[in-house]
Order: C-alpha cells, then structure tokens, then sequence
C-alpha cells in the first residue's frame, strides 16, 4: 500500500532526491488531510458563527461590544501583558548567555542542556504551582503575593519552547567563528553581545519571544491557582455567565495567538528552505 | 560534578574504531580545571531551574511524606490511592492514554499523508498548521468545543435538525471521552510536528535497495520502515501521554472542576473548594503526577534502548 | 569495434549473461531521461557508463533493475525479456552512491538481507555471509551497525549485499564518488577483482574518466538519453565516434586546418598531421582539427612559436599550456624524459607526433 521514495531534508548534492517520500494512495491521502483538516477547522468556523449568534439565530455582535464595554477585559489583558513582557525579558536575560555559553564553551554538553530545558514537562504545571505554594509561602510578599511569581514561574514553564528556539538559532549560525572573530578584533563580551550575537540571533529571539508570550497569554493553571485574575482565568469567569461572549473572546484569543505563531512558523521554515535551495529546485521537477 | 564527569567522559576518541586512547594525566588534571571554568556561565541558568522548578518539585514530594505537623508518615499516599482519588488517578491515566493513542495514529496517518504529497503549499500548510496548534489549548480551546459540540454547539444543533441527537446517543463534551476528543486538537497537531523529520527521513534507496534484493513492500515496512520509524513513534506517543496527563486548564474550562481527573482534584485542593481530611494530600497526588511522568520517562527510555540499539 | 568478452565464468562456476537495452525510451514531465536508448553488453562484462551530468545514466540503471519502466523498448536479461518484470523479481544487485545501507540493521543482517526475504535458512544465511564479509574483507566488522563503519566499508557491505542474493547482473551507481581518493582507487580494483572472479555481467556509472578507463571492458559514453559510443577504452579514447564522445572522454585541442590530401592535414600552429581519411572532404577544403595534447611535440626554436603561459608536473607527464601567434590556447602534454626541452624556453614549437583524433567541417 505504502510506496517509499526520497528524502527532502537530506543535502544538497546527493542525486536522487526528488518526488514523494511515500506514494501512498490519492485518495487516503485526500480522505485523510481533509478529515483532519476538518477536525481543525470546524471549531472555528462554529465559534465564529456561535459568538455571532443572537436570539432566533438572529447575526449581532453584542458579544463583542459587550465584552470591550467591560473594564475588565482591558485590565486582565493588561495584566497578562505585564507578566508576558516580563517573562519575554526575563527568558531571554537568563537564555541568551546560557545559550550562547554552551555553544562557545561547552559544545558536547549541548545536549543535555537541551534534555533540561525539557525538565519542566515532568512537572506538571498544577504541581509546580502545588509547590510554590508550599516552598515560597515564607517568602515577602512583593515576590509571591504579585503577578511577580508568575513571570518567574512562566520563565521555567515556557521554556522547553524558549530554549529550542534560541538554541536552534545558535546552531544555524556559525556562533563559535564569530566570537572568535571578535574576539580576535578585540571586542568585550558586552559589546560581542552587542554587535555581534544580537542581530545573528534576531530570528531565534524573536522566535522566542513571541512563543514565550504567547504561552504567557494562554497560561491558566498557575494563575488561577495562585488566585491571579490574568485574561484566561477572566475568560473562565466569562464562560460560566455568558457563553457567546466567551466563545467571542475565545476566537480572538486563539486569533491572536495564532497569527504571530504562524508567522514565525512560516519565516522559520522559509529561513530553512531557503537554506536548501538546491534539494527544493530538484523537488519542483517530479 | 556530573556535568564536568560528562565533559571528559566524552573527550575525543579517534573515531571508528571506538576505542579510546588513555589521556596523560596532565592533561586529564588541567582539563578538569578548564572544565569547571567553562560550566560557570551556565550557573545562573543552572540555579535558576534550581530555584523555580526543583525546590518546588522537591518540596512537593517531601511535604508529602508529612503530616501537618511535619512527622513522617505514608497515610497522605494512603488517602491519594484509595477512593475518587484513586478513580481519579484511573481516569486521567485512561483518558491520556486513549487520547495520546488516537493522536498517535491519527497524527501518524496525517504525516504520512502530508509526506507523501508532493504539493508544497499542503505541505507548508500542514507544517505551520501543526507548528500553531501543537500550542494552542487552554481556555480558548475549551470554548470553541463548547460553540461547536456542547450542549448548544453549532455542529450539534446542526445534527439536531438533520435528526441526530448527540447528547441522547451518550456523548457529553463534558466528560472523559469529550476531553479525549477536544485534546486530539493540540495532540495530533505534535504527533505531526514530532513524526514529519523521521519520515521524511526515510530514504529512497533504502526502498530501491529492498526492492532490488527482492523485498516486497510490506516486507520493506516489516523489516526497515517500521523499525526505523517505531522509536520515534514511541518517543510521540510518550510525549503525548504527558502531554494530555497534565493538562489542567482545558478540563477546568470546560467542566468547571466536576470531573475526577488528578490535575482537577489536585486543583481543587488547591484552592480549597474541597474540605480535605489531610493537610497533605494534594501533595501526595503531585508527587503521584510526578511518579507517573517519570515511570512514562522511564519506560520510554527501556523501549528507546531496545528499539533503537543502532543509533548508539 | 572489437569487443572484449569474458565467458569462462568466475570461481562459482556461473558465467555472466548479456544484457540488452532495445529503444528505451524513458521521460519524466518534459524531461527526456533516455530516448531510444540501445545498449548491448556481452556476458561477463564490466561496462561503464560515462557521461555529463543528467544525460540518463542512472535512470538506466534504474531501468535495468526494475525500478524505473520504460515508456517504449525493451529490456533482455539472458534470453529473457524481463522489460514487466518487477525489481523484486528481477535478481539484480545494486550499489548505491551512499547511504543506501538499512541503518537498523548489522553489516550482516545487511547481507543477509535478500536470503531473508528469500526464506532461506539461519544456517544458510549465515554460511553465505560469512562468505561475502570474507570475500570484502570485514568479517572482523560483521556486527558493526552501518555509522560505524567508514565510507569506505559502508559501500564493500553494500556490494556484498548486492552480491549475496547471487544476482544475475550487478548494477552499481556512482559507488566511490563519496569516498575520498584513495580508498576509492582500492575499492575500484577490488570491484574489478571481484567482478573479474564471479563473472558477473556488471554496469558501472563513474563521473571519473580515470575510474572509467581503468576498470571498464567497455565504456559506453552517454549523451542527453542516447548512447554515443560503445567501445574499448583504449578505443574510445583514441578513436572517438562522435565530437562529444572527442570532448568528454580527454581532453582534445581544437585548431583550424586545411586538407591537403586524404591522409594529410595541415593544421595551424602545430604542421601537418595524418588522419584517417574517411572521403569526407576534398583537398583544400577548410576544417577544424581535434588533436590530443599527447599527439603534439615540442621543440625549441623555430619560426611558428608558442608562449609557454604554465607548465605543470603531472608525474610521468608535464602539461603545458601554450599561446599560440592567433591567441589560441593550446595544451600539450609530453613525457617526463623530455622536460629538458621546456626547461628554459619561454617559447618552443609544435610538431605532430600522432594522428589526428576527428576532423570537422567548417573552420573559421
Ligand atoms: N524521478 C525523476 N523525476 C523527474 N525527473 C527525473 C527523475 N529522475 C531523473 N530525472 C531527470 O532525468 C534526467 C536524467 O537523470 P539521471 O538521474 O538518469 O541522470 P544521470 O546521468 O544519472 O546524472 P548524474 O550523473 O547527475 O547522476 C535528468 O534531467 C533528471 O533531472
Ligand atoms: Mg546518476
């Protein structure tokens, strides 16, 4: 049933590598690409039309004026910002120079810290706030009785996405000759960030960022728990009074998730074929 | 330590034959010396995670083995596995299972799918599709289950009226089965993400060598394919079970805390709406959370060391 | 024009069969792969394909195994005509560029690979193995997975493999050009060695003109999906059918000429040459000449002078790359023993010292 043909990631220079990696069927791969693409793409389209939705299925779109009508929308959003910018900040002080460090100094443990920026996924996100609550009880409350904590904790939580994608941004560079060639022309550690680092690693630290603020934006848990009112724990409050306007804020929130996430998808893996031209020119003959 | 033990277990052997030659001890000195300079940038990095993800994990587990007073004693664990908390662990286990299972196959159908088009807009398409909903979940997703299958969803009122009525055939979308589905929306979408590069992997002339020694297709698959592709199938699936495992925002959201699954009960502890017997408890069921991602990491690495025992 | 064939069958007793490719004609979109594509291969032989890049060699190959069908022709094996035959059922081997071992398998389960899927017995197998890891010398490394192995050893476990399901014809594409320079002419003589023993009817696809002259029976030189010649190595170089076949195989100089009779020419800078007269042109007429640099001679002095622009050592030859009065390049290349001539001078003369390879019509 399942036919194997070439490789489309694999370098350039080696022949054969056009047409499909598998030759399964037309239609399983219609049948199964629409189904899944259906699966996807219902619940928006439902959501659209539901937050639309008046009574005897009239079209308004009170859900929406009503929701910017309310103070609060404005000030949970605000708020999730906050934390967001925080921990956007926060990631990259403590990543950049970790990152940067293990590449230089440290290049055969690369691995291992990458095995650690996926610690957090062990931990669940309800038991680490379990554990805040025990472990920092103590501690003044400008740290554990402010949006404070949550920035600190998000830093951690975000970071198996945070780390890949600086790291990754690191190792397509060529980070090891650049910091010699500065370092060679004599430049200090500040200004190799500077001049140097900094602009290579713009794609990775924008990737970065807009993962991290966006888990920021969507994180639940850990501010519900710790008793923060951020903008999903509103939407959670919203959605036990009026459905439709949670629905509606549903939709812009996925929305505004999803359109920075797509893009950094699409750069991404333009910036990467971009790299193997030569592989994707052959594909375009089969 | 270990970090510096690693850095000169894996200094250069000539490569190949894989022995390695015997290092004077000089070199194996000063080398040590380097080794501990070269970890210090990463201390902060280091300390960090210490701070904010192990005392916290720590302090869970240790709490509990206490009693309020801080004495030792297992009846936290005594509570955590017996009654709906039992249940509950039951559940979630099941419901992570079944979901990252569905995921797994439907995921795995879907790359195959993509991979084998030779359309490069589906295959962008696919690609950035999965790389964004792999990260959605939460709330949002909740809702927008909610708007199209919940008790008022457009898709339900939609089935309504052509005569089916999905509530009264046993479907709830607030319950297990309605979590697996909603979670296949972030699960399947990373099954993709974390197949695509293994089988684009797959060569051709792995297929045209089988061929041409005789293989058939199904015994390319029974031989080749499906070794090649199993520890990474393995790893998703692992990867999935965690995944949906500690997922907490999407249930609450959608059942508002009345569905026994140990993220719920663990929350609900937390916020005191439940009158527990044990100070302790939620302890107990963190560290039982934690205990399963590890025995799910543990079992994954087993498998991997099987399956995989080329790689190395 | 002379074939040279090898019937008498190696040390397993088998001798090869002939090969025969009738119009094949093979396209891909608006790319013509192959068109009328007619290749015929003795049994036994070792024939290598040559030719540019993307003028079908491999897609004949693949052709040959099955794993390609032909739009129109034939394929014949033997006496068979096996042109609807699956690969699967074709009994053929084949030797990748590279990475074409199954990663998740030992050298030996790679050998073995095709007696598995054959049913054949453990025992059997293994007998068979340790035959073919002997025959490749690594039976040291027989339980090694293919990353440890070195290119090198990565392409001996692939032909043994090829070589264990006893195939019919081998087929082998581009095997050394991802090993470096060295192992690959070791590996080349031990393809031949091999080859040479078993007897095997054998395609050999080499960018490598060095590799081609060396290992090859016959060379059959391709060009934009056709054959352009089919012959001896020796023949091919020193009597080339076509231009392109004068251009690609060598290097060729080409100089404007006149005829003076029909086994003379004259051409500029370098005298008259000898030709094989073909009756294509009268005397007098204006033609352009493809002369090996090995078929010129220098001496000092003279009128007719060249610039010596480079001189480069080459071991039993020195190239030298000479200007001539019209500002045409010209290489020659003359044995070592001679390199006092060049030693000094800045300028020499040319002389013929062999036949002409082609002339043409039509020089400038
Ligand atoms: N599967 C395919 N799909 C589309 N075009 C193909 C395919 N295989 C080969 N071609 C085209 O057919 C022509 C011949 O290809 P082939 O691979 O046979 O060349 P080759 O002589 O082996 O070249 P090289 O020396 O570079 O390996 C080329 O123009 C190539 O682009
Ligand atoms: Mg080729």
């Amino acid at each position: 049933m399942v036919t194997i043909a070439p490789d489309i990631t694999s370098k350039p220079g080696s022949a054969n590598n056009s047409s499909d990696v598998l030759r399964l069927g037309r239609p399983f791969r219609y049948i199964v690409l629409t189904l899944v693409g259906l699966f996807f793409i219902v619940p928006i389209v439902s959501s659209a039309r539901f937050s639309f939705l008046g009574n005897h299925n009239s079209f308004t779109i009170s859900a929406y004026t009503q929701l910017f009508g309310t103070a609060q929308f404005w000030s949970t959003l605000f708020l999730s910002a906050k934390v967001g910018v925080g921990t956007v900040f926060l990631t990259l002080l403590l990543l950049i120079p970790t990152v940067v460090w293990v590449h230089v100094r440290l290049p055969k443990l690369r691995r291992v810290f990458e095995a650690a920026s996926l610690l957090p996924l062990v931990v669940p996100s309800v038991v680490v706030t379990l554990g805040v609550i025990t472990s920092f009880r103590g501690l003044p409350n400008i740290i554990y009785g402010t949006p404070v904590i949550l920035s600190l904790e998000y830093v951690v939580l975000a970071l198996p996405f945070s780390y890949r994608a600086l790291d990754s941004a690191v190792q397509s560079i060529d980070l090891k000759t650049l910091v010699e060639a500065g370092q060679s022309l004599g430049s200090g550690w500040i200004k190799l960030l500077r001049y140097v680092l900094l602009p290579n690693l713009r794609g990775g630290i924008i990737g970065a960022s807009i993962l991290t603020f966006a888990f920021c934006l969507g994180e639940f848990a850990v501010a519900s728990l710790l008793s923060f009112t951020t903008f999903p724990v509103f939407l959670v409050q919203v959605g036990q009074l009026a459905a439709s306007q949670a629905v509606a804020l549903s939709l812009l929130a996925l929305l505004f998730t999803w359109i920075p996430l797509a893009v950094i998808t699409i750069v991404f893996s333009q910036r990467r074929a971009k790299r193997s031209t030569p592989v994707l020119d052959d594909l375009e003959i089969s | 330590m270990t970090l510096n033990d690693e850095l000169l277990d894996r200094s250069p052997s000539p490569a190949g034959d894989g022995t390695s030659v015997p290092e004077p001890a000089g070199r194996i000195l000063r080398g040590r010396r380097r080794g501990w300079k070269n970890v210090a940038g990463t201390l902060p990095f280091i300390a960090y995670l210490g701070v904010f993800l192990a005392v916290p994990a720590v302090s869970v587990i240790a709490t509990a083995f206490q009693d309020g007073k801080g004495n030792l004693t297992l009846s936290n664990f005594n509570e955590a596995i017996h009654g709906v908390y039992l249940k509950s662990f039951i559940a979630s286990i099941q419901l992570s299972f079944v979901a990252a299972l569905v995921a797994v196959v439907v995921g795995l159908l879907a790359a195959l799918a993509v991979s084998s088009t030779s359309n490069k807009i589906v295959r962008s398409l696919v690609t950035a599709g999965s790389g964004v909903f792999a990260n959605t979940g939460g709330v949002p997703l909740a809702f927008s289950f909610v708007a199209t299958v919940g008790n008022f969803g457009i898709v339900t009122k939609l089935l309504q009226s052509a005569g089916f009525d999905l509530y009264s055939h046993g479907f709830s979308l607030y319950s297990v089965t309605g979590l697996a589905i909603v979670y296949q929306y972030f699960l399947i979408p990373l099954m993709i993400l974390i197949m695509l590069p293994p089988i684009q992997a797959l060569r051709k002339e792995w297929v045209d060598a089988s061929e041409s020694l005789g293989a058939s297709r199904s015994q390319f698959w029974r031989w080749i394919g499906i070794p090649l592709l199993a520890p990474p199938i393995f790893a998703a699936f692992i990867v999935l079970f965690t995944d949906a495992f500690a997922a907490y925002a999407t249930a609450q959201a959608l059942t508002s805390g009345t569905i026994p699954l140990v993220p719920i009960q663990l929350g609900a502890l937390i916020s005191g709406n439940v009158l527990a017997g044990q100070t302790n408890l939620g302890d107990a069921l963190g560290a039982g959370m934690i205990l399963i991602v590890v025995i799910a990491g543990l079992i994954y690495a087993t498998i991997q060391r099987r399956t995989s025992k080329w790689l190395r | 024009m002379k074939t040279k064939t090898n019937t008498q069958g190696g040390r397993y007793g088998r001798s090869g069969l002939p090969v025969e490719f009738d119009g094949i004609a093979r396209n891909f979109k608006d790319v013509a792969a192959l068109k009328s594509f007619n290749l015929h291969a003795d049994p036994g032989e070792l024939i290598v394909l040559l030719g540019p890049s993307g003028c079908g060699k491999t897609t004949a190959l693949r052709v040959l195994a099955g794993l390609e069908m032909p739009d129109s022709g034939r394929v014949t094996i033997g006496n068979h005509d096996v042109t609807s035959l699956p690969a699967a059922k074709r009994n053929i081997g084949m030797v990748f560029q590279s990475y074409s071992l199954f990663p998740n398998m030992t050298a030996r389960e790679n050998v073995e690979f095709g007696l598995r899927v054959r049913g054949q017995k453990q025992s059997d197998r293994t007998a068979r193995s340790n035959e073919l890891l002997e025959l490749i010398g690594l039976k040291d490394q027989a339980d090694r997975y293919p990353h440890q192995l070195s290119g090198g050893q990565q392409q001996r476990v692939a032909l043994a493999r090829a070589l264990a399901i006893k195939p019919e014809v081998l087929v082998l594409d581009e095997p050394l050009s991802a090993l470096d320079a060295k192992v690959r002419s070791s590996l080349r003589d031990e393809i031949r060695r091999i080859q040479l023993e078993l007897g095997i009817t054998t395609f050999f696809v080499t960018h490598d003109q060095e590799e081609a002259l060396a290992i090859a029976d016959r060379i059959a030189v391709m060009h934009q999906g056709q054959l352009e010649q089919l012959d001896t190595p020796l023949a091919v170089y020193t009597n080339p059918a076509t231009e392109f076949v004068a251009e690609f195989v060598g290097t060729v100089n080409r100089l404007p000429g006149k005829v003076i009779n029909s086994n003379t020419v004259e051409v500029a800078t370098v005298g008259p040459i000898n030709y094989a007269y073909d009756g294509a042109f009268p005397s007098g007429s204006q033609v352009e000449v493809l002369v090996r640099p090995e078929s010129i001679g220098v001496r000092d002095g003279g009128d007719d002078t060249c610039r010596v622009l480079a001189k480069s050592f080459l071991g039993s030859t020195i190239k030298l790359t000479l200007l001539d009065k019209s500002d045409r390049l010209i290489i020659v290349a003359i044995p070592t023993s001679e390199a006092a001539l060049v030693a000094n001078s800045e300028t020499v003369s040319l002389y013929s010292r062999g036949d002409a390879l082609l002339v043409k019509d039509g020089a400038r």
